[in-house]
């Protein structure tokens, strides 16, 4: 029988995540068992997971626990792709933050309280951020102020700060600070002007700098010296609503709407493409249940994928592509496809404790399918990549690849050579088939029309090959 | 300005209470500090909110009710 814990799942010691046969399993343990309770009995569990804001579970008997002193053992639906906060994009923060803020006014509402605020706790759920910890709630005390108060102001709002004010690219300080950004580090990055911002000055810099002022200093959680009230505890999370929704980005010297519109084709050669790029679909015996789309850009070519029911990730190295792509699944209800940031040059790694807590993307994997559209000429020329890398790599992350060759008699690859030395001798078509045979097979070739460019089917072969 | 110099003259002054060590200290010390303001500033946004909501009822229904003693 195959029992095995969740290496990410030790923090808490409320309970853990762990795999029995491959059925993704938490165990909650006897001292969590009266927070348990009360999160049932007050109706919290049922109005948070009605709102789509908390994962729904099942109960399971108690016997298939690890340890017998299992209180409850609890079965969550299951999420397709667990994805992490350095590969949103800035909508994709903000609404997880948002939804953070919402379900602590509903469990105070009930009597209870968010004990942690990480931004690791919420997944995208048919689109939806949703809280995925179902022991992240203990019983509210009057007059406590909100533990979690540090952690969601490092894990949301100053990283959100950040991108709003400063740079949208000091997102990726989520991958090496665990445990957020810290607010000391948020302060001195952001301009002076936000000390000017009430909710700014109040949740940042004077947060910062109080917890500079009081490091290692005592003060008792729930003492007399100083309480706060549950109307200021709820000032305080509208505060905080109001300073993440005050926030706002958006790409610079772009027309939002035209962002993207500057391609390579015209718009009949698009509409050719997606043809083409379904038919390729259709060629696979069994239909895909997970595609990834590498390069996405606004994601026009995944939601031939996403269309058909087929759960599709969407992943571009550019925030502005990935937030048009979010801005736009929001605006239609789409559920099966979730957009996100990711540079396929230096993709997201194994990281946290013993690098076993945030998976790498392969480790994520793998996907039935791998798009990889208009981005081969990136990788091998822009990046340097060898042909036979690059098909190993994609090899590694799934077993169906539909990839487009892009020749250097392409404007595109013309322009990527403009200003170097052309030191790709092997970047043929015969090259490039060369290069991929290793890995896969052939299984069928398009040609795109109107261009040099050729669309292959392509199935890996056995990992052993 | 006067927000800032008060938080600013609390945190400097506010001794904080003797008990369990705490990485998170200044996110405690500091909502403490701020309960007052945040409790008073959450209290008149609900009122005030209240009270546009009260008014808008008060003239719906006083339309409503002209509409009706118009017919």
């Amino acid at each position: 029988m195959s029992i095995a814990v969740d290496p990410g799942s030790f923090r808490d010691p409320s309970g853990f995540i762990f795999y029995r046969e491959g059925t993704l399993l938490r165990q909650v343990q006897p001292g969590y068992g009266e927070a348990y309770d009360l999160l049932i009995s007050s109706g919290l569990y049922q109005a948070l997971t009605e709102a789509g804001l908390l994962i729904s579970h099942s109960e399971e008997s108690v016997e298939s626990g690890l340890t017998p002193t299992a209180y409850r053992i609890l079965r969550p639906e299951r999420i397709p792709f667990i994805s992490y906060p350095y590969e949103w994009c800035f909508s994709q923060l903000r609404d997880a933050a948002g939804a953070t803020l919402q379900i602590q006014k509903e469990a105070l509402r009930c009597g209870m309280t968010l004990k942690d605020a990480t931004a690791y706790n919420i997944q995208f759920r048919e689109g939806k951020p949703t809280l995925i910890d179902t022991l992240s709630f203990e019983k509210y005390e009057e007059g406590v102020p909100w533990i979690a108060y540090r952690q969601f102001c490092q894990h949301f709002l100053a990283p959100l700060a950040l991108m709003s004010r400063t740079d949208v690219r000091l997102q990726q300080l989520l991958r090496i600070h665990m445990d957020g950004i810290p607010l000391d580090l948020a302060s001195q990055l952001l301009p002076r002007s936000t000390w000017l911002q009430p909710g700014l000055l109040t949740h940042i810099h004077l947060h910062g700098a109080a917890q500079k002022r009081y490091e290692g200093e005592t003060t008792a959680r729930s003492g007399s010296a100083g309480r706060v009230s549950r109307i200021a505890l709820l000032g305080l999370i509208d505060s905080l609503e109001t300073t993440v929704r005050n926030l706002k980005w958006q790409p610079s010297g772009t027309t939002w709407a035209e962002y993207y519109s500057q391609t390579n084709y015209s718009d009949t050669a698009m509409v050719g493409k997606k043809r083409l790029v379904s038919d390729l679909l259709a060629g696979i015996p069994e239909k895909p249940r997970i595609v990834w789309d590498l390069g996405a850009n606004t994601g026009l070519f995944s939601r031939v994928a996403s269309a058909q029911g087929i759960q599709t990730i969407s992943m571009d190295i550019d925030p502005a592509a990935v937030e048009k792509n979010y801005l736009e699944c929001k605006a239609n209800g789409e559920t099966h496809l979730l957009p996100l940031l990711g540079d396929l040059t230096n993709p997201s790694p194994d990281l946290g404790w013993a690098l076993r807590e945030r998976r790498s993307l392969p480790e994520r994997g793998p996907a039935d399918l791998v798009l990889a559209l208009a981005l081969v000429h990136h990788l091998a020329i822009g990046n340097n990549v060898p042909l036979g890398h690059i098909a190993r790599f994609f090899r590694s992350l799934g077993e169906w690849l539909i990839i487009e060759f892009v020749p250097k008699g392409d404007s595109q690859v013309k322009r990527l050579l403009a200003t170097r030395e052309d030191i790709f001798v092997d970047y043929t078509a015969s090259g490039f088939e060369t290069a991929f045979c290793g890995s896969f097979e052939i299984v069928q070739t398009l040609p795109v029309p109107d261009s040099e460019r050729t669309l292959y089917l392509l199935r890996g072969l056995p990992a052993s090959a | 300005m006067v927000y800032l110099v008060i938080l600013a003259v609390l945190i400097g002054t506010v001794t904080p209470a003797h008990a369990y060590i705490d990485a998170g200290s200044g996110s405690y010390v500091l909502q403490m500090l701020m309960a007052g303001l945040l409790g008073l500033a959450f209290t008149i946004k609900l009122s005030w909110q209240r009270l546009k909501t009260f008014t808008a009822h008060l003239f719906a229904g006083k339309g409503k009710t002209e509409k009706k003693s118009g017919e």
